[in-house]
């Protein structure tokens, strides 16, 4: 059940080549989410805004629509990852749709709040001729069904990014939205279906913290929920329960960070490719058995 | 058998007492009971557990302890707690009382260490408090204070753990929890040790110990469990060896050494002190209790007791203990079971099992399987005349 990848790297010599690859991307995910969405007839994915949507931007504002109902009314998830072609600026966001405000915010991708993501990092701007890595991957078997679409403007740690990663939480059978700013900084939005809350996280559940040995490829990868801490809500919220959230049998996690497109090969026979700064791994290859 | 877990308390913790009636040797005679029925199931044949010393071996007046045997085909262990002083330290070098795991072949039965007999080298030595910390070692230990054992023997997934812990309003105490159970994954009886933290800088430790192959050797706790201000706790964690040999080789599929399901792990830092909250379960049956840790810096460690779970004869349940309940501020989160652990190779990269993109230039480029690719297709075998004069690399946009 091998993830499909598509490797759309380029080349740095042939001007400013991320608009370009941004739009070829865009081409994949609709193929993609037409599928998905065919397959998912409950569940509704769409692209608000797309990188050639906003003049002087790029990048996508995603709407997920869930099955799930809160007060009556589908739940939608809402994820965005903007560079500002000017400034470089990239803002990045994963939250509620109800706190999501159309309009002309970031050149028309409008404001989403609430959530959690960041607006601190920044790609590479023109003179600089850098190449590209940049890997498209995805699945559309049932239930365990993603798009992924990673990059890496150079192998420093704030040159490289999952700027999409659209994927069924297995737990609970809905789409959720996640991404990484260009310096590893996850925002991802859930929704928990069991006691019916958002769940938001900037992290994955690791085995190991460190980027060093023992290097480990875990799986199912699964997020760390943002809890309500006694320091920042009062009255202090009740005791609660979270239900996990965790990703496709084709993504897993490795330890290693900000090594985009590194490549490992377990003992198991199977062949993952690492997507992004954040430990995240595509399956390439099943295992021998 | 099903779970069980069984509770006592005393007015006055007297742990040297050798009545039958007080904590020493309630603690042996449900161990000795464990070990019974463990013993008794043909796959454990193997890795029979043994009270070797109890309580009643001591020989001094202060001194108290145990030795139990952990059976091993190869390698039997023995697992010794020992202290020579109720006053008890208030640090890791204050403190009189041991852990001690060695190799049965290591240890003279004697009557040297206050009965407790001798190792000529240990596997793993920690000094152990049990207890009371003001900030002068004292006084003894003559608080009120309970027993609190979960035990299961169900085949593969055995477990005894025992709890210590004071009850009252004094907060300079720390609870002592040891967990000892069986996982299909290694050879022998995983060892895990908690102490708790009542004040932050004060003496915490968390020991665990597990199986690689024949060899008995430090572990971690992986995941790792949730810390601080995230005020949750977790269960599916499990132990990973500190090593670099055997099932925990660089390369080797190494599969999960998951601790019982009970047991919850994360941090709650701000809840009781005294490390006795309880809390209904939030997402289903069942009662939530703390038995370790409240401060920064410490693991804290819960236990999920099922609805109607019973106590050993003549004990009583978990519910009757003093705890006090916890209506906020913590969150839990079971894990999906985590699978199997594929070990990378020993540093990275190697360019055998993980290539990263420090790719050692153009011969590391073609050695890497995925940038390799890049330079194939344009009709060369890679590299030089094959790359297309114009646009991207070479293969793309071909799903």
């Amino acid at each position: 059940m091998a993830a499909t990848i598509t490797d759309l790297s380029r080349r740095g010599d042939q001007g400013f080549a991320l608009p370009a690859l941004f739009g070829e991307v865009a081409g994949h995910l609709v193929t993609w989410l037409t599928a998905a969405n065919d397959q998912n007839p409950t569940q509704l994915l769409s692209v608000l805004t797309g990188p050639t949507g906003a003049p002087g931007f790029c990048g996508w504002t995603l709407k997920a629509r869930l099955a799930a109902l809160s007060g009556g009314q589908p739940v939608e998830l809402i994820s965005q990852w903007v560079a500002n072609l000017s400034s470089g600026a990239v803002t990045t966001h994963a939250g509620l749709a109800s706190a999501f405000t159309a309009g002309s915010a970031l050149g028309g991708h409008g404001s989403l709040t609430g959530g959690v993501g960041t607006t601190s990092s920044l790609i590479t701007l023109p003179p600089q001729p850098l190449p590209l890595g940049a890997v498209v991957a995805y699945s559309l078997a049932a239930g365990q069904e993603f798009f992924c679409f990673a990059f890496s403007q150079h192998s420093f740690s704030n040159r490289q990014a999952v700027a999409l990663l659209i994927a069924k939480d297995v737990v609970s059978a809905q789409w959720h939205l996640s991404l990484t700013d260009m310096a590893g900084v996850i925002a991802t939005v859930a929704w928990n279906l069991a006691r019916p809350q958002v769940l938001l996280s900037t992290a994955f559940r690791a085995d190991y913290f460190s980027s060093a040995a023992p290097l480990m490829l875990v799986r199912p990868a699964q997020w760390l929920p943002i809890t309500p801490t006694v320091f920042y809500q009062q009255p202090l919220p009740p005791v609660q329960w979270w239900d996990p959230v965790a990703l496709p049998a084709d993504l897993a996690l490795y330890n290693r960070t900000f090594t985009s497109l590194g490549y490992i090969k377990p003992a198991d026979g199977s062949e993952w490719l690492q997507l992004g700064p954040s430990r995240l791994v595509v399956r390439l290859k099943d295992p021998v058995s | 058998m099903t779970l069980t877990c069984s509770a006592l308390q005393w007015p006055l913790w007297n742990w040297t007492s050798k009545l039958a009636t007080d904590p020493g040797l309630k603690l042996a005679e449900a161990f000795t009971a464990f070990s019974a029925e463990v013993n008794a199931t043909p796959a454990n044949a193997l890795v029979p557990l043994q009270v070797i010393k109890d309580h009643s071996a001591a020989t001094g007046p202060t001194t108290y302890g145990y030795v139990w045997r952990l059976g091993h085909p190869q390698t039997p262990v023995l697992l010794s707690f020992s202290n020579s002083s109720k006053v008890q330290g208030y640090n890791s070098s204050s403190s009189s009382a041991r852990l001690q795991l060695g190799l049965e072949s290591a240890y003279t039965n004697d009557s040297s260490n206050g009965g407790y007999g001798s190792f000529s080298a240990t596997l793993f030595s920690v000094n152990a408090g049990l207890s009371h910390y003001a900030s002068d070692g004292t006084p003894a230990w003559d608080l009120a204070g309970f027993l609190l054992i979960q035990a299961d023997t169900t085949p593969g997934r055995e477990f005894f753990c025992y709890t210590i812990a004071p009850i009252g309003t004094d907060i300079n105490t720390q609870n002592h929890t040891l967990l000892l159970f069986r996982s299909p994954a290694v050879s022998g009886w995983s060892v895990v040790l908690n102490r708790s933290n009542s004040y932050t800088g004060m003496f915490y430790s968390q020991n665990s110990y597990t199986w690689s192959n024949n060899a008995l050797v430090a572990a971690s706790i992986i995941p790792l469990p949730p810390t601080g201000s995230d005020q949750q706790l977790i269960r599916g964690c499990g132990l990973y060896a500190n090593t670099s040999s055997g099932v925990f080789a660089p390369g080797t599929i190494q599969p999960r050494i998951a601790l019982p399901d009970c047991f919850w792990l994360g941090s709650n830092q701000l809840s009781d002190p005294r490390r006795l909250g309880r809390v209904s379960n939030p997402g289903g049956a069942g009662t939530f209790y703390q038995l370790a840790a409240a401060y920064s810096g410490a693991t804290d460690l819960w236990y999920l007791n099922p609805p109607g779970t019973q106590p050993r004869a003549g004990w009583d349940t978990v519910g009757s203990l003093p705890w006090s309940t916890i209506p906020d501020r913590l969150s839990f989160c079971p894990l999906l079971t985590p699978g199997p652990v594929a070990m990378g190779p020993a540093t990275g990269p190697d360019f055998l099992i993980d290539w990263s993109t420090a790719a050692l230039g153009a011969a590391g480029v073609r050695q890497h399987p995925f940038y390799a690719k890049q330079l194939q297709g344009g009709g060369g075998t890679g590299g030089g005349s094959g790359r297309p004069s114009t646009g991207v690399l070479w293969p793309r946009g071909t799903p």
